[in-house]
Order: C-alpha cells, then sequence, then structure tokens
C-alpha cells in the first residue's frame, strides 16, 4: 500500500503514466478533504446503484396499479404511500432514478461534445467561422432556456425524446462559449506551433491537442449543468410536456400530486424530494470538482 | 434582436401542427382551407413569409390568439404587469438577503458561514420551484394559515381595484384600497419568496466571489489604517465596490426569474405571462406562444443592454 | 507600567522580540523572526529585500496581520500603553489617530468609488465629533499642507482622476489629517515617477518634521533610507542584521549590509560587473 502511495506522490514520474496518475491521486487527495463535495458524489454513487439495481431495490411494479389502495399514506407496505391509481410510490420513485439519468445522459452525450467541438472549431479557426458561430450561441443565449425548450417541445410535440431534444438544443451555447475561450488561450501556446510545423492537420491539432486540453473545465461545467438539466427535465414533465405517462418521471409524479397536495400531501412531497437530492448531489459535486480542477 | 425572429419564426415553420386548420377547424371545406391557406401567406416563398413576419412584429402585431380570440399584443399588454410584479418582488427578496449572506461568506471565507451560505446556494440552486411552490402553499397557505392561497387576490377583493398601471399593488395603494393591498400583498408573498430564493442563491454566491476579490484589495488595508470599524471598511468600502459588478447580475438574475415565473404562475395559478405561455402551450395555441416567448427573449435582451449602462453610472471610471 | 503622560524623552514605540508567523497547511512561515527596536521622535529606516518582513512589521505595529496570521513579542509598548494587551476595539481606535500608515501605490490604495475628498474627510471624522462641513475645511486644509493647488477642486476628484504624485500627496494628507505620532511609510515613492519621488519626499519630511512625528520608513532603497533618515535597520530573512546611524552606513560592518552596498552601482568607480549578494544561513540561526 505505502509503496502505491510513494509511486503516486514522487517528485520524478518515470512515465506519463505515473504523472497522470500522480495528479489524479493528489486532485483526489485534495477533493477528499472537502466534506460537501464528497457528500454529493456519494449521492451521485447512490443514483447510479439505485438506477442500476432498480428492480432490487424497489418493492413493487412501479406501474402496477391497485384501485382498492389508492392514495394511502405512508406505512410499512407503502413506505412513501400510494398515488391516485394505487401505485407504490417508493417504487416509481426508484425507477425514476432510471429516466432521469437516462435523460441526463443523453443530454450530455449530444450537448457536450456538440458545443466542445463548435467552441474549439470558433476559438481555433477565428476569424468569420468564430463570427458567425458565436453569433448563432449568442441568440441562443439571449433566450431563457426554459421558456425556448417549452417553444421546442410545443413544436416537436410532448414526449421523452423530444424533450431530450429541446433540453440539447437550448443547452450547449455555454458549453460553446467555455471551450472557446479555453481554445483561445491554448491556440497561442508554444506547444500548438509546434505541432503544426511538424505539419499536422488543422483537424488533427483541434482534435487531438486543443479539445483535450479544453476537458476540465467541460467537465465542471458538465456536472455543474447536470443539476440544471434534471430541472429542467423535471419542469417540462411537470408541465405535462416530458416523458409521458405511465412512465415514472419524477416531474410528471409532482404534477400528478398536485391535485391532492392539501389532502394526500406525500404524492406530490416524496419525488420533489428526490429531485431536490440529486440535483444537490450534481451540485456538491460540481462545486467541489471546481475547487480542485480549475483553481480559479 | 433579429436572431430572436429568426428563431421564434422557424419554430413556428417546423410545428407540424397545421396553423391553417388552427384556424378553420378540423372539417373545413377545401376551399375554405385554401383560401384561409392565402390568408395566412403560406403559399410565398420562406424568406418572404419571414419578412412579412418581422414587419407585423414591429408594427406591434403578434397575431391573434385561438385561445382568447383576441390580438396577441393585447393579452400580453394584460397578463404582463402580474410577472413583473411577481419578478421585482422576487428579485428585491433575493438582493436583500442574497448580498449580506454573500458579504458574510467572503468575510468569514473557508469558515462555518462561508460553508451555510455555499449550501443554502446550492440549494437554492437544486429545488425544482414548482415543487417549492407547492410545499409553499401546504405548509403556510393550508397548514399554517398565514398566506393567501393560488391567484391574485381573495374572492371578496375580485374587481374591487381599478386596473391603471396593472400592477395590483401600485394600483391598490394609490386608490387607498389597503384591505385590498394586504390581501393581495399575502397572495404575491409566497410565490415571489419561492421566486427569490434562486435569485438568492445566484446574488450571494456571486457577491462572494467579487468581495472575496475586493476584500484583498489595498485599498481596504487602507481603510483600515485610517482606525474605520470592520463594519464600516466592509459595508462602505468594499461592498461600494463590489457592487459595480453585482448591477449586471442582479439584472441577470432578474431575467431568470421571469423565466422561472412559467412554472411558478402555474403552480400559483397567478394571471401572468408565464401562465399565459403554458396555457397557449397546452392548447397548441401557437401565435400566442411565440409572442410569449418573443417578449421575455426581448426583455431578457433589454434588462441586459440595461444592466451595462447601469454599471457604468455606478462605477465613477466609466462614468 | 508607566503613566500615559510620558516625558518626551521616553520612546514613542518600544518592541521586544517581535515575531510574525503564518501558520499555513504545509507549516508555518516565519515572516519576521524577533526583531527589536525602540522609535522616538525620529526617522528610522529600515531597508532590506522582498520578503525580509520589512513591511509585516509595519502591520504588525498596527494589528493588521491578516487571518492566518499571528503576532507575538515579549514587549510591543506604544507611549507606555501595551498593545500586547489591548483589545482589538482600542487598538483599532489607535489607527489613524496615533499610529498611521502611508502605503506604496496610490493607485490601488484610493478607494476608486469615492473622492479623494471624502476619503480624507472619512478618516478625520472617525476620530473627531466633526460636522461634514467642519471635516471638509480640514480636508481642505490638509490638501493645502501637502501642497495641492486647487484642494477645493481636487477634493470633488475620483482616484482614478489624480496623478501617482498627486496621489500620493492625497495618501499623506488622508494619514496625516488626525495628527497620528507615528506614521510607517512603507515604500512610499517606489511606485511613483522618478522626478516626483523627491517633491513627496520633501513634503513628508517636512510634515514629519514640523509636528514632531516619529517615522518609520520601510524601502528597499538604501541610497534614499541614507539621505532621508536618522538611524537604519537593515533586515534580511525577518531578523535585524544590524542597526545602524545613517551617516555610518559606509561603514556597516555586517556582511550582509557590506554586499548590500557592493550591489550599488557607483558612477564615480565604475566596475566592471557587480557584485551579487552572498548569503550565510547562519544569520539567521
Amino acid at each position: 500500500m505505502s509503496t502505491w502511495t510513494e509511486y503516486l506522490v514522487t517528485d520524478s514520474p518515470a512515465s506519463r503514466r505515473q504523472a497522470k496518475l500522480g495528479q489524479l491521486y493528489r486532485q483526489w487527495l485534495a477533493f477528499r478533504r472537502n466534506a460537501l463535495a464528497v457528500i454529493g458524489l456519494c449521492i451521485v454513487v447512490a443514483l447510479l446503484l439505485i438506477a442500476a439495481f432498480a428492480p432490487l431495490i424497489a418493492t413493487q411494479d412501479p406501474l402496477l396499479q391497485n384501485l382498492d389502495g389508492r392514495l394511502l399514506p405512508p406505512s410499512a407496505a407503502h413506505w412513501f404511500g400510494t398515488d391516485s391509481l394505487g401505485r407504490d410510490i417508493y417504487s416509481r420513485i426508484v425507477y425514476g432514478a432510471r429516466v432521469t439519468l437516462v435523460i441526463v445522459m443523453l443530454v450530455v452525450i449530444t450537448v457536450g461534445p456538440l458545443g466542445l467541438l463548435i467552441g474549439a472549431a470558433s476559438g481555433y479557426l477565428g476569424g468569420w467561422v468564430d463570427r458567425l458561430l458565436m453569433r448563432i450561441t449568442d441568440v441562443f443565449l439571449a433566450f431563457p432556456r426554459l421558456v425556448l425548450a417549452l417553444a421546442f417541445v410545443a413544436a416537436l410535440g410532448p414526449g421523452l425524446e423530444n424533450a431530450v431534444i429541446a433540453i440539447a438544443f437550448t443547452a450547449w451555447p455555454p458549453y460553446a462559449r467555455v471551450a472557446r475561450a479555453e481554445t483561445l488561450i491554448i491556440r497561442n501556446q508554444d506547444y500548438i506551433s509546434a505541432v503544426r510545423l511538424q505539419g499536422g492537420s488543422q483537424w488533427r491539432i483541434v482534435l487531438r491537442h486543443v479539445v483535450p486540453m479544453c476537458l476540465p473545465s467541460l467537465i465542471v461545467r458538465t456536472t455543474l449543468d447536470m443539476a440544471g438539466i434534471i430541472l429542467t427535465a423535471a419542469g417540462l414533465g411537470f408541465l405535462g410536456l416530458g416523458a409521458q405517462p405511465p412512465i415514472p418521471e419524477w416531474g410528471a409524479m409532482i404534477s400528478a400530486g398536485r391535485e391532492q397536495i392539501f389532502d394526500q400531501w406525500w404524492v406530490a412531497t416524496f419525488p420533489g424530494l428526490a429531485i431536490c437530492i440529486v440535483a444537490l448531489g450534481f451540485n456538491l459535486l460540481g462545486d467541489g470538482l471546481r475547487d480542485v480542477m480549475d483553481a480559479r | 434582436m433579429f436572431g430572436l425572429l429568426l428563431v421564434t419564426f422557424l419554430i413556428a415553420r417546423v410545428i407540424p401542427i397545421d396553423p391553417v386548420l388552427a384556424v378553420v377547424g378540423d372539417n373545413a371545406r377545401p376551399d375554405v382551407y385554401e383560401k384561409a391557406r392565402l390568408d395566412l401567406g403560406l403559399d410565398k416563398p420562406l424568406w418572404q413569409q419571414f419578412v412579412i413576419y418581422i414587419g407585423k412584429v414591429f408594427t406591434g402585431n403578434l397575431g391573434t390568439s385561438v385561445l382568447t380570440a383576441q390580438a396577441v399584443t393585447e393579452d400580453i399588454k394584460r397578463v404582463f404587469p402580474a410577472t413583473l410584479e411577481l419578478a421585482t418582488l422576487g428579485t428585491m427578496i433575493g438582493v436583500s438577503l442574497g448580498i449580506p449572506l454573500g458579504v458574510l461568506a467572503a468575510v468569514y471565507q473557508g469558515r462555518w458561514p462561508d460553508q451555510v451560505a455555499r449550501v443554502i446556494g446550492l440549494f437554492g440552486y437544486s429545488i425544482p420551484v414548482f415543487w417549492l411552490g407547492l410545499m409553499g402553499l401546504l405548509l403556510f397557505y393550508a397548514k399554517l394559515g398565514w398566506v393567501g392561497g393560488p391567484g391574485r387576490i381573495g374572492v371578496a377583493w375580485q374587481d374591487f381595484v381599478t386596473p391603471v398601471t396593472g400592477v395590483l399593488l401600485i394600483d391598490a395603494a394609490m386608490q387607498g384600497e389597503w384591505e385590498a393591498f394586504w390581501d393581495g400583498f399575502s397572495h404575491l408573498i409566497l410565490p415571489s419568496a419561492v421566486l427569490g430564493l434562486y435569485s438568492l442563491a445566484y446574488v450571494s454566491r456571486m457577491t462572494r466571489s467579487f468581495m472575496i476579490t475586493e476584500l484583498q484589495q489595498q485599498y481596504v488595508i487602507a481603510a483600515r489604517v485610517k482606525g474605520m470599524s470592520e463594519a464600516r471598511v466592509i459595508w462602505r468600502h468594499a461592498l461600494r465596490n463590489a457592487f459595480v459588478p453585482l448591477v449586471t447580475v442582479i439584472a441577470l438574475s432578474y431575467a431568470h426569474l421571469l423565466e422561472g415565473s412559467v412554472l411558478t404562475e402555474t403552480i400559483f395559478a397567478w394571471p401572468g405571462l408565464g401562465r399565459y405561455i403554458t396555457n397557449a402551450l397546452l392548447n397548441a395555441d401557437m401565435n400566442a406562444v411565440l409572442g410569449g416567448t418573443l417578449v421575455i427573449g426581448a426583455v431578457f435582451i433589454g434588462v441586459n443592454l440595461f444592466s451595462d449602462i447601469l454599471g457604468r453610472l455606478v462605477d465613477p471610471r466609466t462614468r | 507600567m508607566r503613566a500615559p503622560d510620558t516625558p518626551l524623552e521616553q520612546p514613542l514605540l518600544e518592541l521586544d522580540n517581535l515575531r510574525v508567523n503564518f501558520h499555513t497547511p504545509t507549516g508555518i512561515v516565519r515572516a519576521v523572526r524577533g526583531l527589536s527596536f525602540s522609535l522616538g521622535r525620529e526617522r528610522l529606516g529600515i531597508v532590506g529585500e522582498s520578503g525580509s518582513g520589512k513591511s509585516m512589521t509595519g502591520r504588525a505595529i498596527l494589528d493588521l496581520i491578516p487571518y492566518p496570521g499571528e503576532v507575538l513579542a515579549d514587549r510591543m509598548v506604544y507611549r507606555g500603553q501595551d498593545l500586547l494587551t489591548m483589545d482589538k476595539r482600542s487598538r483599532r481606535k489607535l489607527r489613524g489617530r496615533h499610529i498611521s500608515m502611508v502605503m506604496q501605490d496610490p493607485k490601488y490604495s484610493l478607494n476608486p468609488v469615492h473622492t479623494v475628498g471624502e476619503q480624507i474627510a472619512e478618516a478625520y471624522r472617525v476620530h473627531h465629533k466633526a460636522s461634514s462641513r467642519e471635516a471638509r475645511e480640514r480636508s481642505l486644509t490638509m490638501l493645502e499642507a501637502v501642497q495641492i493647488r486647487e484642494p477645493a477642486r481636487v477634493y470633488e476628484l475620483y482616484p482614478h482622476e489624480v496623478s501617482g504624485g498627486m496621489g500620493q500627496r492625497v495618501m499623506i494628507a488622508m494619514m496625516l489629517i488626525a495628527e497620528p505620532d507615528i506614521l510607517i511609510a512603507d515604500e512610499p515613492t517606489s511606485a511613483l515617477d522618478v522626478t516626483v519621488q523627491l517633491q513627496v519626499l520633501k513634503i513628508l519630511d517636512d510634515l514629519v518634521t514640523s509636528r514632531g512625528m516619529g517615522l518609520i520608513f520601510i524601502s528597499h532603497d538604501l541610497h534614499l533610507v541614507k539621505s532621508f533618515c536618522d538611524r537604519v535597520i537593515v533586515m534580511y530573512g525577518g531578523k535585524a542584521m544590524e542597526t545602524l546611524a545613517a551617516g555610518e552606513l559606509e561603514q556597516a560592518q555586517h556582511p550582509y549590509t557590506r554586499g548590500l552596498l557592493g550591489c550599488l552601482p557607483d558612477l564615480d568607480h565604475p566596475k566592471a560587473t557587480l557584485a551579487t549578494l552572498n548569503r550565510d544561513p547562519a544569520w539567521l540561526a
């Protein structure tokens, strides 16, 4: 064990991999000192586990209706009570973790590369490409995100896929901005000139040298953004424009519980708590990562 | 602004909902349908339609709402003050609590008040407003009875106050209807507090980071050398400087509250722009949706410009 | 403990074994490690390289060492009042009114969003119950005292509207308006153009002499200190290497002082290469 630590913290790493691992290890040490960030990490890991093992964790089928057991308060059989169709809220929340995760993942895998590429290309190529791309970005930034997403969903029709597309469409501009700013800094560094002198093509430089350098700040940005994505998705779900019933989506569940909020408080309360905790987890994690990764 | 129009225009064009059907109904005869199509100008090339669209927008014509059968411009004029009222009080709550919290966090950087402020801020970013609104109603209205319920004013005072500015509290105060004023206030306070939490989170985080920068400046040490109390050093010297970039932040958060109002108004049955848009949305009333979106986008841009100007005014270096 | 009405021959400030430590995650940084001196109504110079602890000494006297730092001393007495046992509030009341400081760069040490006049008047009103008009009158008089020609006009200016030399004169006015007994001048002229340096120094000297104040003049500039001060403390690594009368600086014994003097170019006796400083770790033992 101690030889591992020595290997990691040595001042004179023997290989690139050792240097890389050593740096990661030091960042991990710094991260571990931040209690709030560790809590965030735990929440996110818990979310992943719950989503992965949902069938084992849930006590019932989330879609199983029981009209005799409608709107039951929390009890030993139904920990969070039942909804207006007699479905077990606890199980629905557990399965809802999957829905949330799917939305977040889909948005991130579309938005991250898209924003990164637009930003890096814009910053690296400069000139009219830069002006055009940034003008488009500005237009999207000028719109409030939720309202724009609403308009998109209205145009495309409600549903999970369309919600994802709408969110992705409104979420990329900040990424492009961050990537462009980073690229502008990196572009004028000497090692980029060195690659150029060796005859590296534009695309090679952008993909192999510029993009990797932008990654840390984008990772931080993404983590912080995930909370926002979750909230937007829940908002769309709440308005009935996201995942359609009977899919157990947390926002839609709150919406379903809205009618009974004064009498059967549990129907809307628990899904909301779930959103809160998960969003908070991503925020705490992102906040901690920011302290560690880009010390501004 | 041009881009804004282009986006709303394109959204309107890509929707699978046929705008002609919305006008003439599902069972219209083909010749009626064709006439309506020509009336709407849909036979012309896309760019020409766009030019016509811009022309209409600049003359204040956003089309007619299918839902209310009125001009969208008129509808928006009617509902916008309610949203403005909500967002303004929300911002006031957020700023009046967020700045002190941020200052406190900066002064005790890295110690427990900083951690508390950080957690409060992150909570503000993590709670869905529509859920918080529901919980607020459940607790403060249903259980405790401290505040008014959904809607803008109680049934007893409905139509009691003649709209002049459209902002209910100002109208009530001007007409000396103090009971109506307080009833309106009790309906307003909860939704604006819910909105204010987001603003609080944003403002306090930014205040903290600006204050940390300012507190490291030499002039702060100079003020201490003069023998000024720490409170005066912080509030009069450092915060006055941090306020310069804060103006932009406050303006941005104000614009964001307009956005947040879309969900909040739905919860509180608040007759504002947000609920107008969502209602229109659920009824495929595209003119109303796009008109509302356009107005919010325009306000966004306007607020940004305004904050630039204001920022110059509070900074003697750029005055 | 002495009575507060100490006779004039008594020193204004006595320091014995002053230490300033910063507790950082990687260990304790010792900025000042045992400095002793006493100050009368005289001009005392403290010279040293950057990082020698000279600025921290000034801050420690004013109780302005920031949070992770701590100030220790065997004795720290201002006109018979023990500074070590005094509470924070009383220390603050001493600042500006009894001990004051002129800082390096007026560009950063004047608050950009208040007019210079407001800042001077404020320094007066912290310590004196005065109407705003009285404070204004006082400030205008003080601006005249630092030889500003149109005080009423300058009063209304913002810091970015005044030149460096004028800014530093404003700074001096601000720090002297409450008539302190001790002025700490921390590199007061090193951010200024050479042409205005002498002018500012002259004003500083006149005011200090005519008011019979004690001056602690912190600088890295040996020549300046030699010509401007009565006595010089040479600091290195947080310790005093030696204390000399300014006139005897050329006869300094300590190898560090000799080294510093050797680094200075001399037009009358040009050298092919300037000497580099040799630092001996044993000096800090």
